[in-house]
């Protein structure tokens, strides 16, 4: 205790010198946090896009579908599914059409949905902006920029062809979702539209499960273990497309180069300890003389350090985590978002994006304190652990 | 005084080889970022160049209109320059049926310039060399279980043409971007044109020789020539044919500016630290100098001169180190990611091989940067020497 007194009043002998150094890891501190806070949240933005509005929390199919997503290797009849995080299923069938508006023709993906069954599981009822959801079967719901590209409104009529079947549907809402996928290229039918669109004696192509945020992946884990030979699960971060890679990716880049910052950070910590320990050996070599072990005067040079950061590093943290909160509460990166959904409408991007907020990154930011004090221990530290207290006290 | 701060910044060698270490480091991480970041940018936007050419010309209002019989034209006659050729294009939906099996396709029709452009994009088989051959993109071939040799029937009812044509595959495309692959017919122009749009082109790609990537005057002024004989259409260039892209190019140096900024806004306090250490450690020094005479202008060059030079001098090591590495970057690399990584990127238009760009002004903005934050770091640990009394700096003990 009395080491760490004597420390905190050298670590404030020289106020100036601490302001300084804590800057230094203040920035740093904000820095990670801040990455940190970017990029889970970027994570969190597609884990939401693709569970609740592109796929689904897990989706279970036969394995040649998922090889080969065409309708002849959907379900004919639907698979029991029992693990108990499961808290809904819902059957899908996904086709391939052409879809002809009076005035336009466009292709894409359509989706049979169970209307009912949908509003468990989706976010995608919840954001018709214009009309409604679906309620029975010679309905059609579309994705508001694919109904603006087929020049159709609600109250219209589409059609939509498979080769084997074609349908006239009645457009009954339009879809604001913010996520491009849906936006861009959602088309919702009633799931017996569907079946008969696809002129198979399927009932479904896959079925998509809702589970518990975060246990995704453990249940799809778990469902592989147990379902009939033929049948897999997969978690929504499996169901991703390309856009994971970029995730992925980003946290390959920026893990290594916050750690280089922090690295820096110390440096800069021990650079200045570095000093000081110098301008004080005489005063090191009277504690040796008066019993104190070159040890614990070393150890007393890494608390310096250590103490020297972690000021810099507590007030980063209330700075970085008042950044994230302002992030994570206020649209900042939408303009970005936006045009990034424009130019990958596909990516399953979503047009908000709200940084995370955890107290696990003080832990991280915190690292900068041990490896100050790791440095200190190694650089300046060796000054006090070679000192020759009788050539100090000479004043030589 | 050049001297003089020379021969104070290898009195503590330690600290002036470390401060100047995290300068050269942050210099040459900007340019190596820098130089990355150019080449993933420069082989977008190439590959976008590929396939629109230097100049679109379409209908007027094109955005505006997505039918086919709107959006075809009869290509009119244009005077163009030597070096320059001009491909009629047409593009359309329709429905791609094989046996039990459709999917949705955008067929293009191409001019045997536009075909053999393709070569190199052929993963198996040849080009179409006669009438109803086709290319179809592997993902489509695949999801429609077809090869080379079995016919598709592509169906787009509703049009201007027959709505309805057979071809023969002859070719397998592999695309960068599986989504397009698989949604990709390509067909010779005459058969496109009799499937959807006789004697029409949704579409002239205008390409010209010898030009740099990001070269667009030549193209704004034949873009004037062209104006007048394009009755009802409009001539765009590559990159306001894709606005969305486009909107990129003024946002990238502005976000280049910021990520280099981050980078030495840190190396700058380190700076700034180091000095006024270098300071701390020189008080009664600067005491003395001032009592013999030194003004506090002279004393704040000084230190200035110090913060320049360590600046400098580690500033062109990082600059070499950075151009030396960017060398190797401009003969192509890959970026040192697990291939799955790699592989999915190609998804989004960027090649697995890049190749580094630096220009000048990316050089410039990082020594400025450097300049930049040598002066403005030393700016306070400068005042505060000038402003020191000599006297009390002569008995300073710290």
């Amino acid at each position: 205790m009395s080491l760490l007194r004597l420390a905190w009043r050298n670590v404030l002998r020289q106020r100036r010198r601490t302001t300084l150094l804590s800057l230094v890891v203040i920035y740093v501190t904000v820095a990670v946090l801040f990455l940190f806070g970017f990029l889970d949240g970027y994570g969190e933005s597609l884990v939401e896009a693709y569970a609740e509005y592109v796929e689904a929390p897990v989706v279970v199919a036969r394995e040649v579908w998922w090889q080969d997503p065409d309708p002849e290797n959907g379900f004919r009849e639907l698979p029991a599914v029992a693990h108990p995080l499961v808290q809904a299923a819902t059957p899908r069938l996904s086709l391939y059409a052409l879809l002809r508006s009076p005035y336009r023709m466009q292709g894409g993906v359509v989706l049979g949905v169970d209307p009912q069954g949908e509003k468990v599981l989706s976010r995608v009822p919840f954001r018709v902006g214009e009309g409604r959801w679906l309620q029975g079967p010679g309905e059609v719901v579309l994705g508001h920029r694919l109904a603006e590209r087929l020049d159709v409104r609600v109250g219209e009529r589409l059609v939509v062809e498979t080769g084997k079947e074609a349908l006239g549907l009645l457009v009954v809402g339009l879809v604001r979702a913010g996520v491009g996928n849906v936006d861009f290229g959602g088309v919702y039918l009633h799931l017996e539209d569907a079946q008969r669109l696809s002129g198979r004696e399927i009932v479904a192509t896959h079925l998509a499960l809702k589970v518990p945020r975060g246990k995704e992946e453990g249940v799809a884990k778990a469902l592989n273990q147990a379902l009939p030979e033929g049948l897999r699960a997969r978690g929504v971060w499996e169901l991703m497309g390309p856009i994971r890679a970029d995730y992925e990716a980003s946290r390959l880049f920026y893990v290594p180069l916050l750690s280089l910052f922090m690295l820096l950070a110390a440096i800069a910590v021990v650079s200045t300890t570095y000093v000081s320990v110098r301008e004080r050996l005489r005063e090191f070599a009277v504690a040796e003389s008066l019993g104190l072990s070159p040890f614990r005067l070393a150890a007393q040079v890494a608390l310096e350090a250590a103490l020297a950061s972690g000021l810099g590093l507590l007030l980063g943290l209330l700075l970085g985590y008042a950044l994230l909160w302002y992030t994570s509460t206020h649209d900042v990166f939408g303009p970005l978002m936006r045009l990034s959904v424009e130019l990958l409408p596909e990516s399953g991007l979503s047009e908000h994006l709200y940084t995370a907020l955890r107290p696990v990154y003080a832990l991280y930011a915190a690292m900068v304190v041990g490896l100050s004090a790791l440095l200190a221990l190694l650089f300046p530290g060796r000054l006090v652990l070679a000192l020759e207290p009788t050539r100090y006290l000479k004043g030589e | 005084m050049l001297r003089l701060a020379w021969r104070n910044l290898w009195r503590t060698p330690g600290r002036s080889l470390t401060t100047g270490g995290v300068v050269a480091l942050v210099v040459f991480l900007s340019l190596v970022f820098l130089s990355v970041y150019a080449g993933g940018l420069d082989a977008f936007f190439r590959l976008l160049l590929e396939r629109t050419g230097h100049l679109v010309v379409r209908v007027e209002g094109y955005g505006e209109r997505e039918d086919l019989e709107s959006l075809a034209f009869v290509p009119p006659a244009l005077p163009l320059p030597s070096g320059a050729r001009v491909e009629g294009v047409v593009e359309g939906g329709c429905l791609v049926l094989a046996g039990e099996r459709s999917r949705y396709a955008v067929v293009t029709g191409l001019e045997p310039a536009g075909l053999a452009r393709q070569k190199n994009l052929l993963k198996a088989g040849r080009l179409p060399e006669a009438p109803g051959e086709a290319l179809l993109g592997e993902a489509l071939a695949q999801a429609l279980r077809v090869g080379l040799g079995d016919e598709v029937v592509a169906y787009a009812p509703g049009g201007l043409g027959l709505g309805v044509y057979a071809f023969r595959v002859v070719g397998l495309l592999d695309l960068p971007e599986t989504h397009l692959e698989a949604r990709t017919l390509v067909v010779p122009l005459a058969d496109a044109q009799a499937f959807l749009a006789p004697g029409r082109v949704t579409r002239l790609e205008v390409r010209l020789e010898g030009l740099g990537l990001y070269d667009l005057k030549p193209l704004e002024e034949l873009k004037a020539a062209l104006m007048p004989h394009l009755q009802g259409l409009v001539a765009e260039t590559w990159l306001e044919a894709n606005p969305a892209y486009a909107a990129i190019l003024p946002l990238y140096d502005t976000v280049m500016a910021l990520y280099v900024g981050v980078f030495f806004l840190l190396g700058g306090l380190i700076l700034l630290n180091a000095l006024y250490l270098s300071l701390v450690e020189r008080v009664r020094e600067f005491g003395l100098l001032a009592a013999l005479g030194l003004t506090g202008r002279r004393v704040m060059a000084l230190v200035f001169w110090e913060s320049l030079l360590l600046v400098g001098v580690f500033a062109l090591v990082g600059l070499g180190a950075g151009l030396l590495v960017h060398l190797e970057l401009a003969d192509g690399f890959r970026l040192p990611l697990p291939q799955w990584i790699l592989e999915q990127y190609r998804e989004f238009g960027l090649p697995e091989v890049l190749h580094g760009r630096l220009s000048l002004k990316e050089v410039l903005l990082t020594l400025g940067y450097a300049v930049g934050t040598g002066l403005l770091a030393a700016l306070w640990p400068g005042w505060l020497a000038s402003r020191l009394e000599p006297v009390e700096a002569m008995r300073y003990v710290p």
